[in-house]
């Protein structure tokens, strides 16, 4: 079953084409990796499919729902992470939980539950109370993965999950998205590690918002001839004639 | 002429917060030679930017004694700061300036032409001349960079200290970044420059990994990495996450990771990992690749962070 | 220097691209002053005006008929006495009583003075004052016509008695004030806060570094608000006089310079606020809680200093628009001379000097 499903979706800011006709499908529990350099239309594509941008043309359907008339139910039904989403640093953890979960809906009894399961997968448990501030890096990334996945989505997003984060707590996290793909939530991720990339089930490559690339990473290996995924960004990126955006 | 160019020694620094004083960096000491590059390698939040601006005479460390070419960065900050290109790890220039207003500003206020120093800045000049009539704030990640880079070298700096320059910037603007370093290097500038990407460090002559506001080992990228004191096992098949699960569960296994399709795997003793073979055939089943490999920057800095949190 | 004028370069390059911000500051003093100087009044149409008839005469009725009649005033109702008038004045029911005393028109006739009065409502003096010259115009004219231009408008004397502002104090007193906030507004809000930004969007980390000095960025930062302040002097100047019809009865050279040395003032507190502020909140907080509600408030712009209690009489001492306000008050209104605003010079000048010293004091070469 196909949780994403994208066909010839277009944005167009003025003259600008920024995503040009990219046509994609995700699969339930599937983890997608949705690369591209700087300026390809990442963000643009990825704003349509969370239903926060209208596209120009084309058409898409996200958890079954249709992107331009059904935003409030994609909302509904997917997670959204980013480093620059962060959670309330002047809130201690188990408020965090509380906002959050008590913004998707979800009962007392609920986010009481997720609480004491978060705290557990984390091995937080003495740090409910205290500040979001006060945490490691790590840890926040890994609380706010937690969260927005917090009212069980059919897909989570994440913008650059890891940035900056050190190598050991980065490998943890991807551990949580395996674990999170398990239980059957898509996710739909970018990064600028291309490691990480590997850990992906598909990846597709942007470049001047189009599609150049896309299939399981060692099919995309083998087709240009890689050694790895980072071989295959820069071969892919260095056609790029959009330099900047 | 002086063999290193930065010392830095016993440095600490600590932040008021909200639960009484924070360290930010504790006992920091490292040298960085004359003309090499040297990497500060560290998660966000080790104590790099820390580092830098003391460094810059930004600030002053609460106890240590930081030197910049002999001189003290303390008392002979003005001299210091006549002779070094800072770029700090926010972007630091005007986005309502164009490109080509910013740099004129930048060489205006560093008392030269743009002109006077081309031959070191031409390379990056040429790429940012397309877009000389932008705004700086509407240029992609890693043309601000560049221009951030290109200001920063318009006095023609001995010292450049960089403050994570490919941080947000993607693969292939960042392998022009260190392209760029190289060059600087080969004209005599000592660069200082720090990144959360570990693969990044082998670009360097010497680096030190920075984790917690801690130095946890300093020497050349390939030093580090003949140090790790174990043999690494590359271990490959279908299923990375349920290998890495099962690899985890097995007694005689040290540690295991995931390093893009496969994963490192340390044994507990050099004999072990026969066994390791015989379970993976065992248990996981057929096509499991198993190869002695050497450790990577990354899982060195995993040990030593490890290390350090015991 | 040519980094300085590098420096100043960059500024004005940047305030003009901030077309919004221009535009503000111009528009501001504009507005500003019209609404203090004009708009305050409000349109005189149909204001309510109560009759007190003592002499029941033809000419009284056709007067309260002919100014019923126009758009300007309605008639609210006759009276049987002045209490009553009074207390519909205090309840703000009506804008103006008219008296007509019982000997009005034989009075008249002997040109005998005040035979007809009005009492204004003068809290709001621009409207009342308006309010008594139609007033007066229609009563004229109606006597005029009515007595066949017997006897000419003049010796119909209508006496006008103001309520509750008995000054009349009108957009003449607002001028200075509005001057003195605006000007506090540019130089203390907009240096502060554009000096702070460049500490929070880390350009001044750079700048540090580079061999500008220190004192040349916050100089540098200083001089374009100087100038648009000097602009913005002569824009309201000029708005002031032709516009408003206020009256510069001293020197315009003097004039112009208490405001450039106010807007030095002004500056320098500019500057020291933002030594003590690391965000462009927090310099905006600053600048206005601690700097410009004062200088609303206690400056003598908007309530007059004379009425305060004791002790905020004392804390508008050390307000520094108060100083400049009252001088320039009395340049322009009563034409005084640099010998009698020396004072408030001399008191200005030492606060500017006071203010620099915190500011140098606080300024440092280091991030923290």
């Amino acid at each position: 079953m196909m949780t994403i499903e994208a066909e010839n979706l277009t944005k167009r800011f003025g003259d600008f084409i920024a995503v040009d006709s990219i046509s994609f499908g995700v699969e339930r529990g599937e983890i997608f990796g949705f690369l591209g350099a700087n300026g390809a239309g990442k963000s643009t594509a990825m704003r349509m499919l969370c239903g926060l941008l209208t596209p120009t043309s084309g058409r898409a359907k996200v958890a079954g729902f249709d992107v331009y008339t059904q935003s409030e139910q994609i909302k509904r039904n997917i997670g959204y992470m980013s480093q620059k989403f962060s959670l309330y640093g002047d809130l201690t953890v188990g408020e965090n939980i509380k906002f959050w979960g008590g913004l998707y809906g979800l009962s007392y009894s609920e986010i009481r539950a997720r609480k004491s399961e978060i705290m557990d997968v984390l091995g937080m448990g003495s740090l409910e109370n205290s500040f979001v501030n006060s945490l490691p890096l790590g840890w926040k990334q890994k609380l706010s993965f937690s969260i927005s996945i917090i009212h069980n989505p059919q897909i989570v997003f994440l913008d650059e999950p890891t940035g900056g984060v050190d190598p050991l707590v980065r490998r943890k996290f991807w551990e949580m998205i395996f674990d999170a793909s398990r239980r059957g939530i898509t996710v739909f991720v970018t990064t600028h590690y291309l490691d990480e990339a590997e850990y992906c089930d598909r990846v597709s490559v942007m470049v001047d918002g189009k599609i150049r690339a896309m299939g399981s990473p060692s099919e995309l290996k083998r087709k240009f001839s890689q050694e790895k995924m980072e071989g295959v960004f820069k071969v892919l990126a260095r056609t790029a004639k959009r330099k900047s955006d | 002429m002086l063999n290193n160019i930065i010392t830095v020694s016993g440095v600490s620094k600590f932040y008021a917060g909200a639960s009484g004083r924070v360290p930010a960096l504790v006992d920091v000491s490292f040298d960085v030679p004359q003309g090499c590059i040297f990497g500060l390698i560290g998660p966000d939040g080790a104590g790099k930017t820390t580092t830098f601006r003391i460094i810059a005479t930004l600030m002053l460390p609460d106890c240590g004694e930081v030197t910049v070419s002999g001189l003290s960065a303390k008392r002979d900050y003005r001299e210091i700061r006549r002779f070094i290109g800072y770029m700090p790890g926010r972007f630091s220039l005007y986005q309502d300036l164009s490109v080509q207003e910013n740099l004129e500003f930048f060489a205006r206020i560093f008392g030269v032409k743009i002109g006077d120093n081309l031959g070191l800045i031409e390379g990056i000049y040429s790429q940012l001349e397309p877009f000389k009539n932008r705004l700086a704030g509407r240029l992609s990640g890693g043309m601000k960079q560049k221009l951030a880079l290109c200001c920063a070298l318009i006095h023609c700096p001995r010292l450049l200290l960089l403050d994570e320059p490919t941080t947000g910037v993607d693969p292939v603007s960042r392998q022009e970044l260190w392209e760029i370093l190289g060059a600087m290097r080969s004209k005599g500038i000592s660069v200082l420059v720090s990144t959360p990407y570990m693969d990044e460090a082998m670009n360097c002559d010497k680096m030190a990994f920075i984790s917690k506001g801690k130095i946890l080992k300093t020497g050349s990228p390939q030093n580090i990495i003949d140090s790790f004191p174990q043999q690494v096992y590359r271990v490959r098949g279908p299923d990375a996450f349920r290998l890495l699960k099962f690899l985890r569960g097995l007694p005689c296994v040290r540690s295991a990771y995931s390093f893009g399709d496969s994963c490192h795997v340390c044994v507990k003793s050099t004999s072990d990992i026969g066994d390791v073979k015989r379970l993976l055939a065992r248990d996981v089943g057929p096509g499991i690749k198993v190869e002695e490999f050497s450790a990577s920057l990354e899982d060195c800095f995993i040990r030593l962070a490890q290390n350090d949190d015991n | 220097m040519g980094k300085f004028f590098a420096f100043v370069g960059k500024e004005f390059r940047q305030i003009s691209r901030d077309k919004r911000s221009v535009a503000f500051l111009f528009i501001l003093p504009i507005v500003l002053l019209i609404l203090f100087g004009f708009a305050i009044t409000n349109d005189i149409k149909e204001s309510s005006f109560a009759v007190v008839d003592n002499s029941k005469s033809p000419l009284s009725h056709s007067i309260i008929e002919r100014l019923n009649a126009s758009e300007y005033f309605k008639l609210y109702d006759v009276l049987s006495s002045r209490n009553e008038a009074d207390t519909l004045l205090r309840r703000g029911i009506v804008k103006a009583v008219v008296v007509f005393e019982s000997k009005l028109e034989s009075g008249a006739l002997r040109g005998d003075k005040a035979q007809i009065g009005v009492i204004l409502d003068a809290c709001d003096p621009n409207e009342s004052y308006n309010l008594s010259n139609y007033m007066k115009a229609i009563i004229s004219h109606e006597c005029a016509r009515k007595t066949g231009c017997r006897f000419s408008a003049p010796r119909i004397d209508v006496a006008s008695n103001m309520f509750y502002n008995p000054q009349l104090k009108s957009a003449y007193d607002f001028v200075p004030g509005v001057m003195g906030l605006i000007l506090f507004l540019i130089c203390t809000l907009m240096t502060s806060v554009g000096i702070v930004r460049e500490k929070e969007m880390g350009n001044m980390e750079v700048l540090l570094i580079s061999p500008i000095r220190p004192a040349y960025i916050i100089i540098a930062k200083a001089v374009p608000y100087f100038i648009l302040s000097v602009l913005i002097v002569a824009l309201s100047v000029f708005l002031a006089n032709s516009l408003l019809g206020v009256p510069i009865r001293g020197s315009v050279a003097l004039v112009f310079g208490i405001s450039l040395l106010y807007t030095l003032l002004a500056l320098t507190i500019g500057i020291m606020v933002s030594t003590l502020a690391n965000t462009q909140q927090t310099a905006m907080f600053i600048s206005t809680s601690v700097f410009m509600l004062p200088t609303v408030l206690l400056s003598g712009m908007v309530f007059p200093v004379e009425n305060m209690p004791k002790i905020l009489q004392c804390i508008s001492e050390i307000v520094p628009a108060k100083w400049y306000i009252s001088a320039l008050r009395d340049i322009m209104l009563k034409g005084a001379t640099l010998r009698f605003v020396a004072g408030n010079i001399a008191i200005m000048a030492l606060m500017t000097l006071a203010f620099s010293l915190v500011a140098l004091a606080r300024f440092k070469t280091r991030l923290e």
